[in-house]
């Protein structure tokens, strides 16, 4: 059987199932993961427990998703959030 | 009905809390955040493998006993065990809202039980915010749900999770450069007052952080100790961590830094429920308030108890017996026959013996005052990006507290909600303007507790 997939931006990550999207990337040496809204700055996790907010990404096309909180899974896609564009496109 | 208990939190007392009143005959409905119990301190042991077990040490293989008991108990009919649930609102009134999946629900309850554990104290110092710096927890629940260590690390702070977390990174074949530790050797000294009231159980832990020590010598991981300016930058492809030891300045390069200076209870529960919270000095940390059986007080919320590490830092052991002293008392309160006042005694009194333990470690490894009260271009507010100065600025244009500074600077309006910035803002208010903690308070908040979209919010069916 294959091992399941997940796609970071243009890359595929091969993870054992129960691991969450954060530990995935991290394990494949990601550690930015958004860059912010105030400063346009490189973030990445800092808690692994749910609560910094800082592991914020894009998944399956849905925004400000927690990567730490969310279970990977077979063919997720995995984007890094620019939270400035994410505003702008909220504004219109 | 049989008496419907709720508890949040399948961590160590949330765990022991679930299967005494299960045995006792009570209905219960627990809720955790994560896929499989344990907490964070136990995370993954239902399911850990054995060589992770063994490489994790003896405390870990507790919390596996402890987690495969709570799994069998969770397959009794009086118990629902939901997982993967994050609870978003607690209404005083007795009802529970949570999110799975995206999907919202809620539960009504008789009694609540609150075992939502600590957070690791914020540590704003300069480059805490970039890419790459953790906390050491973070490190240490990646190698408990991936089995993988970080690789070329510093430690950086106080307490002695770092010398636990270093243990492991070094039997994982992947020691930390080096632990840049804040607490000297006068901190050591003063603290030492406190080891006279401990028994040979609770010494065992000294014992054991002595052994730790000695692991980390024999594995040549240089210690410095007592540091000051601690400052970590981004320099090519990796960070560098510098600090000034004794006189001179010096600095480690490492790809990861893994920040730690104990932990404080996770009091936004608490807080939204209006629990009233008091300044722990020993710990530095704000507490809430129960009785000696762990009943919250409060002037709205009635019959919820806290157990564990959220109602006070005592370590997981003592969290455990925390969770049986509350399920003990809502026996109690509830008028179950198997309520045992001298069970409740005698547990209370194992507890009573964590307690000058932690006040060595709290006064051993307080945390340094450049981390609590913060100064210059250091990130306060993670999220909205609010430096000390910032902070200090509109505290001198005349923002009365921790509330008022939020509309001034935005400090605690991010998506994290004030978890990692609340503690250092009350403590620069109570610098700036020589007051006490519990004079200054903090921030007020507020449902929902964890972001929740409308559209999530839309499938709550009454």
């Amino acid at each position: 059987m294959q091992p399941p997939v997940l796609v970071f931006e243009d890359q595929e990550f091969n993870f054992e199932s129960g691991a969450s999207v954060a530990a995935v990337l991290l394990i494949n040496g990601v550690c930015e993961f958004r860059t912010t809204q105030v400063g346009g700055v490189a973030r990445g996790p800092y808690c692994m427990m749910g609560a910094c907010f800082d592991c914020l990404v894009e998944i399956d096309g849905v925004p400000n998703r927690q990567a730490c909180m969310t279970p990977a899974r077979d063919g997720m896609r995995v984007k890094r959030q620019d939270h400035r564009t994410f505003l702008m496109d909220l504004g219109g | 009905m049989t008496t419907h208990i709720g508890i949040i939190g399948a961590g160590p007392a949330g765990m022991s809390a679930a299967i005494r009143l299960v045995e006792a005959g009570c209905r219960i409905t627990i809720l955790d955040e994560q896929p499989s119990p344990g907490g964070q301190i136990y995370r993954n042991a239902s399911i850990a493998s054995d060589p992770l077990i063994t490489l994790l040490g003896d405390d870990y293989e507790t919390g596996v006993r402890l987690s495969r008991k709570f799994l069998m108990i969770t397959e009794h009919e009086h118990c629902r065990y939901i997982p993967n649930a994050s609870v978003w609102s607690v209404n005083p009134d007795g009802i529970v809202n949570w999110i799975v999946d995206e999907q919202v629900d809620a539960f009504g309850f008789d009694g609540l039980i609150i075992g939502n554990g600590a957070l690791e104290r914020p540590m704003p110092l300069k480059g805490w915010t970039l890419p790459g710096v953790m906390t050491v927890g973070a490190a240490q629940i990646l190698l408990k749900t991936s089995e993988t260590p970080l690789r070329d690390t510093v430690l950086v702070g106080a307490g002695p999770l770092l010398y636990l977390v270093a243990v492991q990174l070094i039997r994982s074949g992947f020691p930390p450069k080096a632990i840049v530790e804040t607490q000297s050797l006068t901190d050591l000294i003063k603290a030492s007052r406190h080891l006279w009231r401990m028994n040979t159980k609770t010494l065992a832990y000294l014992v054991k952080g002595l052994e730790f020590i000695s692991v980390i010598k024999k594995a040549g991981v240089r210690r410095y100790t007592g540091v000051k300016r601690i400052e970590i930058d981004k320099v090519a492809d990796h960070l560098r961590i510098s600090f000034k030891d004794g006189s001179r300045l010096r600095w480690v390069e490492s790809e990861y830094a893994l920040l730690h200076s104990g932990v404080v209870p996770n009091t936004q529960m608490t807080r939204s429920l209006d629990i009233d919270h008091r300044w722990n000095p020993g710990n530095q940390s704000f507490d809430p308030v129960t009785n000696q059986f762990g009943l919250a007080k409060s002037a709205v919320s009635k019959n919820i108890w806290l157990a564990g590490d959220g109602a006070k830092i005592l370590g997981a052991d003592a969290a455990i017996i925390s969770g049986k002293i509350v399920a003990e008392d809502v026996l109690d309160k509830f008028s179950f026959t198997s309520f045992d006042p001298a069970r409740r005694k005698n547990l209370l009194k194992q507890k009573d013996r964590f307690v000058p333990v932690r006040q060595f470690l709290d006064e051993c490894y307080r945390p340094s005052t450049e981390i609590l009260d913060p100064d210059g271009d250091v990130i306060v507010c993670r999220c909205e990006e609010v430096k000390a100065v910032d902070v200090r600025k509109a505290i001198a244009l005349g923002a009365q507290g921790p509330n008022q500074l939020k509309v001034f600077t935005r400090c605690g309006m991010g998506n994290c909600q004030g978890r990692y910035c609340g503690l250092t803002v009350s403590q620069m208010v109570a610098s700036a303007r020589d007051m006490e903690l519990d004079e200054v308070g903090y921030y007020r908040i507020r449902t929902p507790l964890k972001p929740i979209t409308l559209k999530e919010l839309s499938t709550y069916h009454e």
